[in-house]
């Protein structure tokens, strides 16, 4: 175990070094000039060499990725373009609104979307089942903006349940002040998360019921209940562990979109602002904090994927 | 279902679901299409008197705040949203397809790398990756494309890769490599094909995310830029209006939905027709009974004229018809029949476990006075476990994996003998040691992974005794396990059986093994009980052709090939569809007459207690009649001294070696520990002469198909020499010449991995004379016929496809593919293994009959000492990747035997049921090969083993009179004293 500890670290770590080199390649040397990016077409060729030169833009590719890649290790990520402010302070601070909202999602939709799948899982083809997963077919194809859009006209603007906008949440705010602003984002959140996870669970469920060692179970004379819950469940879930580890750079995308509906003030907004103003070094930190999220959830669901199957747990 | 038809698309339209989703779809389709010709507006002009205007006739979908009709925008984005997301997701799987076949065909460093740079780009979430894509480079169609492939093709890649992996060492693909076919041909012919259903139901899935993703792009902005009508953007643009015109966003929004549930649906109906196989239900039905008479003494099981059916295609096929058997207690009844006869369903019928669409349509099972069959579920679970238990075939299946050992015992004792939790834990570990495991408290902490294949099915024998049950059903329990731990798992059953006094239905094809187990054996053929008798009668006096046909084709260990031919039946076991009308055996049977044909035979009782299913066993009781299948009169085997003695062996191996890296951690490479070897072949020598056979036996993990590959070169060699013909041979199998490719063939263990499931018979055979031989596409067409002539196949079998063969014609076709280019020499790995006992007999008299013909010589590799020593001119003992004997047939199978021989020898089941038994039984199972016994590798389980000098010193080579040689410390006089009551009648003068 604790070799499949160190392994999975290692692959962590080579993975953040990858998806770093690609973040760094896409922002820094596709754009071609950055210089010229920051300072505009009119800029002049003494202007524009400058801020090369302060920008360190004009060492060698590997040298600035090196810099770029310690900076940003030792929590130096820069000054944005367009704010003129360090990065660092306004990315956590969003950072933690996203955090908060991914929280609120996963709370709502993981034991939902289990037991739906589960539910239609243990009834495969009868009518439970088709209702569950033409539904969950159905939700899968609604993008965030269409179902937000919907629940704001219905929640916010005919019932008024609900805020429509949560640009109200302002920093400091406590979560419970927070909470209902994020309400609206959350269940839209978990209706894409809810088609998808449930989906995924009912085929692990559906496969493990045709594995022998269910007839086994069965054929002990044990009650229905017992070899559904103690037999089949236990191994049934062991991979919904990692794909709600997967879910949640799922969740991350669709968070993107859902806090540009609802003026969410997170980590999508703050994306999209970055890509308005060609905010290199923000679009950088952004998509780094967003990759070193995923992996860390990765991780975790590897971990805990390995600490419940015994196979892993006692293996090697 | 045939694997060409599941792609007829027509089957989309057959669930609703899936037909609704692929109308629309293709409505979205034309509308893409020729959408602008219908439009009533252009799309992007605005008239800004006609602005924010509701539905109605001249605006069927209202105007947007400029005035722009919306109707005409929501079809024109149609085109503009399906081009970018079909053209996109189109290129992905272009690109995916190539890096998944190179990266899962390669494997390596190449693979490692293009794997570790898509897991990093998949831990970007796809759209943050769009966007940063598309932030730096600015939105365009272009950059819009280029985001969907690299988003995708990660994706794509895994799905294919993974499909590669699954492929690439099947038998079809390594005997294409082995024919010399190149990569590209073998990307292209072998391994494309089998990736491309999954490859389908993930295209049709990515181009629904494509929507999605070209969608939510447009709605932030930096997608398709405006005034482009696109719908996102459309969406995004009415949000800010949406108290004045709802309808604007409306429309686009829902076309969006409509659009990607549609094509959800679709990909949904794909994946159920290419990759499920959703068994539909039986229907409910009214099962024929007749009234039970009382019969006195009650059995513990009366099954009455039993009926089983599967419901498939819509009607009823029976596997099991009119069945009736009765079993006492105490009795150990074996139920003997090939795959397809029938009789699992049986047995499972009896469990009131079959399948979904199985079904009892007619008679009765009396278990211990009750009718079984009305019994309601819930009572069922009262039988189950407490009464009645199942050892099925494959215990490491059959235990659940993430429970410890202990616990899935000790839970039927605290559920059915009411134990409290000590007192089960303590039964257990007294259940375990009856089932002579050692060490029963670490077996019960344990987790199945962590047991060998002998100690599980230990375990689920503990199981099914530990309720102390009146009916055991054993469902082929051996037949998944080495012949030493087979023997040794039998004789605990006798033991088990006779001390708990249990009824027991002991289902096998295997006839050695009813043999030496059961008091009755019940012989079932196409779901019919044929006949039924006591052991020793049915074995000494088979009254049914079948039987007689079944006994004969059992090669028995001694027999060779030199004497009588192997009597073989003709053709195969009818499917449940298309039975014959009389008696189902008739096309097989020697003393077929027309009444058989016409007429099924009633069940008649000839003598008290046997029963037959047969028009004419009154004759054959009487000796006038013998049911023997007639032999092809000539040549039987390739006599000694045809052959001129050769100046060199065919193939010569000299201290051949395999052995396979053990993965260092990152911390052993830094301490400099030492490269740690997993010596899968660690030495042999053996020479193979021209025409002949060599025989290699042993148990599995004994190195015998790490050694065939090595040979071949479809695993590279680590040391020695391989001499084909005294030319040494090359490691690789891409540096071996066409000439030494076709020299040296393969025949691959399972008929059903040996055949590319796409090509038909005829393209698969003409590829060796194309690439071998060098014949033109014509030519190849023609000698593929003379080929299926060879292997006694029907000409027209060339139009067919793999699924429409049995396994034994499937082996026919490897067969023919092997010798297609005249071989030197063929290595038969297992050939026969996965066959039917009445087909195996069928393929062993073919090879030698080709042998006989083409003067090929054989590398024969089996665990089944018996079919070895049929075939085999020598035999070669293989433990733990070293040879331990190597001799002429005759002379290995007579003392002095090296002890592993002797053990061997005496595991084999003999199908006689008065055979005397031999007791040389081995303890505990084959060590790693990665933890490898000092010493004589054959110590830790040697009956003779020599406490100090064997411990310690690796045996020399000994010779006999004879001339066969044995690894021993052991002088070889004193082991032929020790073994004088082994000697195997050699029976090659019949």
């Amino acid at each position: 175990m604790t070799k499949y500890i160190l392994r999975r670290f290692g692959f962590l770590i080579l993975t953040l070094l990858i998806t770093s080199m690609i973040v760094f390649a896409i922002t820094q040397w596709l754009p071609g000039d950055v210089a010229r990016v920051i300072l505009g077409r009119e800029a002049g060729e003494a202007a524009l060499e400058n801020l090369r030169s302060e920008l360190g833009l004009d060492a060698p590719l590997p040298v600035q990725y090196g810099r770029w890649a310690v900076n940003f290790v030792q929590g130096d990520w820069g000054t944005s373009f367009s704010t003129r402010t360090p990065i660092r302070a306004v990315v956590m601070q969003r950072l933690g609104n996203s955090l908060r909202l991914a929280l609120v999602t996963l709370v709502l939709a993981i034991p939902l979307a289990v037991g739906m799948g589960v539910l239609a899982g243990l009834n495969e083809n009868k009518w439970i089942d088709n209702v569950v997963s033409i539904s969950a077919l159905s939700v899968v194809g609604l993008p965030e903006f269409v179902t937000g859009l919907v629940l704001i006209q219905v929640f916010a603007a005919t019932f008024r349940i609900f805020p429509a906008s949560s640009s109200a949440i302002k920093p400091g705010m406590s979560f419970g002040e927070a909470l209902p602003f994020m309400l609206l984002p959350a269940i839209t959140a978990t209706l894409v998360l809810l088609a998808y996870i449930s989906r995924l669970t009912r085929t692990g469920v559906i496969e493990e019921l045709k594995k022998p060692y269910v007839r086994t179970a069965t054929l002990k004379g044990l009650p229905r209940r017992v070899v559904i819950v103690k037999h089949v469940l236990r191994n049934a879930l062991l991979p919904t562990i990692t794909v709600i580890a997967i879910s949640f750079g799922w969740l991350i995308g669709g968070l993107i979109v859902i806090e540009n509906v609802f003026n969410y003030p997170g980590l999508g907004r703050l994306m999209v602002f970055a890509i308005d103003r060609r905010d290199l070094p923000l679009l950088q930190a952004v998509t780094m904090v967003v990759v070193v999220g995923v992996v860390l959830a990765n991780l975790a669901a590897d971990l805990l994927y390995a600490y419940l199957n015994p196979r892993i747990r006692l293996g090697e | 279902m045939n694997i060409s038809h599941r792609f007829n698309l027509k089957n989309l339209f057959r669930r609703p679901a899936s037909a609704v989703g692929t109308t629309v779809f293709l409505l979205f389709l034309v509308l893409a299409i020729f959408g602008s010709f219908i439009t009533p507006y252009t799309a992007t002009e605005q008239t800004l008197s006609a602005a924010r205007q509701a539905p109605s006739a001249a605006h069927w979908f209202g105007t947007d705040h400029l005035g722009r009709d919306i109707f005409s925008r929501v079809i024109v984005g149609t085109r503009s949203i399906l081009s970018l997301a079909g053209l996109g997701t189109l290129l992905a799987v272009i690109s995916g397809t190539f890096f998944g076949l190179i990266s899962g065909y390669r494997g390596g460093w190449l693979d490692e790398i293009i794997m570790r740079v898509f897991d990093s780009l998949l831990a970007i979430p796809a759209l943050l990756l769009a966007l940063l894509l598309l932030g730096t480079v600015g939105p365009s169609r272009n950059s819009i494309l280029i985001v969907i492939v690299i988003v995708y093709t990660p994706i794509v890649a895994r799905v294919v890769r993974s499909e590669v992996l699954a492929t690439k060492n099947r038998g079809f693909v390594e005997a294409a490599k082995l024919q010399g076919e190149s990569t590209a041909n073998i990307l292209r012919r072998e391994i494309l094909p089998s990736t491309l259903p999954a490859l389908t139901v993930e295209a049709s899935l990515r181009f629904s995310y494509a929507i999605f993703l070209v969608a939510s792009l447009g709605f932030l902005g930096v997608g398709v830029q405006p005034p482009t009508p696109d719908w996102g953007l459309m969406v995004n643009e009415a949000r800010n209006y949406v108290r004045l015109t709802p309808w604007a966003l409306f429309f686009p929004a829902g076309a969006i939905s409509v659009l990607v549930i549609s094509v959800n649906l679709m990909a949904d109906g794909l994946k159920r027709i290419l990759q499920s196989t959703v068994i539909a239900p039986a229907p409910n039905v009214a099962r024929e009974t007749a009234p039970i008479p009382p019969a006195d003494p009650a059995p513990v099981l009366d099954i009455r004229q039993l009926t089983v059916s599967y419901f498939q295609g819509g009607r009823w096929l029976d596997a099991v018809r009119d069945v009736s058997l009765k079993m006492s207690a105490g009795e150990v009844y074996g139920l003997v029949g090939e795959s397809g006869s029938g009789k699992s369903t049986l047995a499972l019928a009896i469990m009131r476990y079959l399948k979904e669409n199985g079904a009892v349509r007619k008679g009765e099972i009396v278990f211990e006075g009750q009718t079984l069959l009305d019994l309601p579920p819930s009572a069922m679970e009262r039988v189950w476990g407490a009464r009645v238990n199942l050892v099925p075939q494959d215990p490491f299946l059959s235990l659940n994996p993430s429970l410890r050992v202990g616990e899935q015992i000790a839970e039927i004792l605290r559920h059915h003998r009411h134990l409290s939790p000590a007192e089960a834990r303590a039964e257990t570990l007294a259940i375990l040691r009856s089932v002579r495991l050692p060490d029963p408290e670490r077996v019960a902490d344990s987790y199945p992974h962590q047991l060998s294949g002998g100690m599980q099915q230990r375990v689920m024998i503990a199981m099914a005794f530990s309720t102390d049950p009146a009916l055991l059903i054993l469902d082929e329990p051996t037949t998944a396990l080495d012949v030493t731990t087979e023997a040794t798992i039998l004789d605990l059953l006798r033991d088990l059986m006779t001390e708990h006094n249990t009824a027991t239905l002991y289902v096998s094809h295997n006839l050695g093994v009813i043999a030496r187990i059961s008091d009755r054996v019940a012989v079932l053929y196409a779901g019919e009980l044929v006949e039924d008798a006591a052991t020793e009668d049915l074995y000494r006096q088979p009254l049914h052709p079948y039987t007689r046909g079944l006994l004969d084709s059992v090669p028995r260990v001694g027999q060779t090939k030199t004497g009588r031919k192997l009597p073989a039946m003709p053709g195969s076991i009818p499917a449940p569809d298309a039975l014959p009308t009389g008696c189902v055996f008739a096309p097989r049977c020697p003393l077929v007459t027309e009444l058989c044909r016409a007429e099924r035979p009633p069940l008649d009782t000839p003598l008290p207690g046997r029963t037959v299913r047969c028009h004419r066993w009154d004759e054959i009781l009487a000796g006038t009649a013998i049911p023997q299948t007639p032999q092809p009169v000539g040549a039987t085997g390739n006599g000694n001294g045809k052959i001129p003695q050769p100046e060199f062996p065919v193939l010569n191996l000299d201290n051949l070696k395999r052995y396979f890296p053990v993965r260092r951690s990152l911390a052993d490479v830094l301490a400099r520990r030492p490269k740690q070897w997993v010596k899968a072949v660690d030495g042999v020598s053996l020479d193979i002469q021209p025409g002949k056979t060599l025989g290699l036996v042993g148990e599995s993990g004994s190195g015998k198909t790490t050694l065939s590959r090595a040979v071949m070169a479809l695993s590279e060699k680590t040391g020695g020499e391989i001499e084909l013909l005294d030319i040494p041979l090359p490691a690789k199998l891409s540096r071996r010449s066409l000439d030494t490719l076709r020299q040296l063939q393969m025949v691959f263990q399972s008929p059903e991995e040996a055949l590319n499931p796409y090509l038909t018979i005829g393209q698969t055979l003409s590829r060796p004379l194309m690439v071998l031989l060098g014949q033109s596409k014509d030519e190849a067409r023609e000698n593929v016929s003379a080929l299926l002539r060879m292997v006694r196949l029907p000409e027209n079998f060339a139009e067919r496809l793999p699924g429409q063969l049995s396994g034994g014609e499937k082996q026919r076709v490897a067969i023919a593919r092997a010798f297609a280019a005249n071989p030197e020499l063929v290595v038969c790995d297992e050939p026969v293994s996965a066959l039917d006992v009445s087909v195996q007999a069928a393929i062993l008299n073919l090879l030698n009959d080709l042998q006989h013909e083409k003067r090929s010589a054989y590398l024969f590799i089996s665990h089944d000492l018996a079919v070895v020593s049929y075939l085999a001119d020598e035999i070669a003992v293989i433990y733990l990747g070293q040879l331990v004997e190597i001799g002429a047939t005759e002379d290995v199978l007579k003392p002095p035997f090296h002890p592993y021989t002797e053990a061997l020898l005496s595991a084999v089941p003999q199908p006689d049921p008065t055979a005397p038994q031999h007791t040389i039984r081995l303890t505990g199972d084959i060590p790693s090969p990665a933890d490898m016994p000092r010493g004589c590798r054959f110590h830790t389980r040697c009956p003779l083993v020599l406490e100090s000098l064997c411990h310690r010193e690796e045996p020399p080579w000994r010779e006999t009179e004879s001339g066969n040689k044995i690894r021993c410390h052991i002088p070889l006089p004193e082991l032929a004293v020790l073994q004088s009551g082994s000697a195997v009648k050699i029976r090659n003068d019949e």
